[in-house]
């Protein structure tokens, strides 16, 4: 009556868990000592440009007392053209897409998978799914870190999630249809 | 005697064909967690929780409580194993007139059966050795989600097509013969620690002196006794159980009760 094998297995099974958890923790730490590293060589670059502006700004404020002295005579001279600030809105006005929400539809792993896309001020703001009656849900919820990678990225042109390709490839397919439909013609 | 064993069988049939036809993606999303987690550890990134992870846990958490029952009942690619071999049985006895329920020798089985543990280990090497993406298109259950999910593969899954079909000519030959043998998933369950109450214990002292029955109809002709060091090749299929003539066999501790008394 003694559960020999259970015991083994139960506790190979802690370690594994226990390891996964303890490189967890390893990650993590690594994770912030590099973003430490990563602010502080950001801080001592920033502290440097300040002393450089510094000198700079007061070599520059020496240089024109010099010249101040030197050329108080002759003040008037050829005032150049400054006249470059007309012919440049026009373009940004239109934009590349017209704002509003589109649905854009995409094949998945198990059928067509739908999404509605909203845009504005020519951004994308907003992805939802309407339908992925084929997509399982464990995958399809998997599938949806694209929309985030999308919507940060501002461009379908991100990663696929590995384990959910046909899916996420069908959510990518979907907003790309949506902003075909939302070009401006 | 016949009749109790028709009934378990009806019974469970109608259940795998349930899951079958509601989840039949359970496995393959349950492996998928197993496989995130060596993905990141190959990326050397954290592990993450995600959404396979969820069926994964919910699966082992289970297989520990309660035994394998998920694989004997619910995974859809048992069940597609289960219907291949009870119909090469049915034809064997309609038309070559064979009885008995055919399969491998004890010996060779438990040779088999390492294979799943094999296999585990080249997919997790090939996933730290970065090689997995370039075996897209060879799993047979990639595959076999699609045409469960009525979708046709196209040419890129040549391989997986072809070793899916030789997969279903081995689940002729012998009973769970893709679960016993290569299924990694399976090759995790197995590992799993089954709470000894969950186990089919044996009442031996009422057993008659070679009798036997319960190891020969055993897929995995295991010697039925609780905890064993093979104790974790059980999918609870409960075939020993309504086999045993005198029901010497149950799940959990009621038959060292019974020998007490």
């Amino acid at each position: 009556m003694n559960h020999k094998n259970f015991y083994l297995r139960a506790a190979s099974l802690l370690v594994i868990l226990a390891a996964i958890a303890g490189y967890n923790l390893i990650q993590k730490e690594q994770a912030q000592t590099q973003e430490l590293a990563e602010l502080t060589k950001k801080v001592t670059m920033l502290e440097s440009q300040q002393t450089e502006l510094l000198t700079a700004m007061q070599q520059a404020a020496d240089k024109k007392k010099e010249q101040a002295s030197e050329k108080e005579d002759d003040t008037k001279s050829a005032q150049s053209d400054v006249d470059e600030e007309t012919e440049e809105d026009s373009s940004a006005q239109e934009g590349l897409y017209v704002d509003g929400t589109y649905t854009g539809e995409g094949t998945g792993f198990g059928g067509t998978i739908q999404v509605e896309l909203t845009l504005k001020n020519q951004e994308m703001t907003d992805i939802q799914i309407i339908s992925a009656s084929g997509e399982d849900s464990a995958y399809l919820s998997q599938a949806q870190g694209v929309i985030d990678a999308i919507l940060t990225g501002q461009t379908t042109a991100v990663d696929t999630v590995s384990g959910a390709t046909f899916s996420s490839t069908g959510i990518i397919q979907a907003v790309n249809d949506a902003l075909g439909k939302a070009e401006n013609s | 005697m016949k009749k109790r064993q028709r009934k378990a069988r009806l019974i469970r049939a109608g259940i795998q064909l349930a899951f079958f036809l509601a989840a039949p993606a359970l496995f393959s999303t349950a492996f998928a967690g197993v496989k995130s987690v060596f993905l990141s550890l190959a990326a050397h990134e954290p592990v993450g929780w995600n959404a396979f992870l969820d069926v994964t846990a919910a699966l082992l958490i289970l297989t520990c409580l309660f035994g394998r029952h998920f694989c004997g009942y619910a995974c859809a690619f048992g069940t597609l194993g289960d219907a291949l071999y009870e119909g090469t049985l049915w034809v064997r006895q309609k038309i070559f007139h064979k009885k008995k329920r055919h399969g491998y020798s004890e010996k060779t089985i438990r040779l088999l059966q390492k294979g799943k543990y094999l296999l585990l280990l080249f997919l997790i090497a090939s996933i730290f050795t970065g090689w997995y993406p370039k075996l897209q298109g060879m799993s047979p259950w990639d595959v076999f989600s699609m045409l469960t999910a009525g979708k046709l593969p196209n040419t890129s899954y040549k391989i997986g097509v072809f070793l899916l079909i030789v997969l279903m000519i081995g689940m002729c030959t012998q009973e769970r013969f893709f679960c016993q043998f290569l299924c990694p998933m399976g090759a995790v369950f197995a590992l799993m620690p089954i709470l000894p109450g969950a186990l089919f214990q044996r009442n031996r002292s009422k057993c008659p002196p070679k009798c036997g029955a319960c190891k020969m109809r055993c897929p995995a002709h295991l010697d039925i006794d609780g905890d064993t060091p093979f104790s974790g090749e059980c999918i609870c299929c409960h075939a020993c159980r309504v086999t045993c003539p005198r029901k010497n066999i149950q799940i959990g501790p009621n038959v060292q009760e019974a020998s007490k008394e």
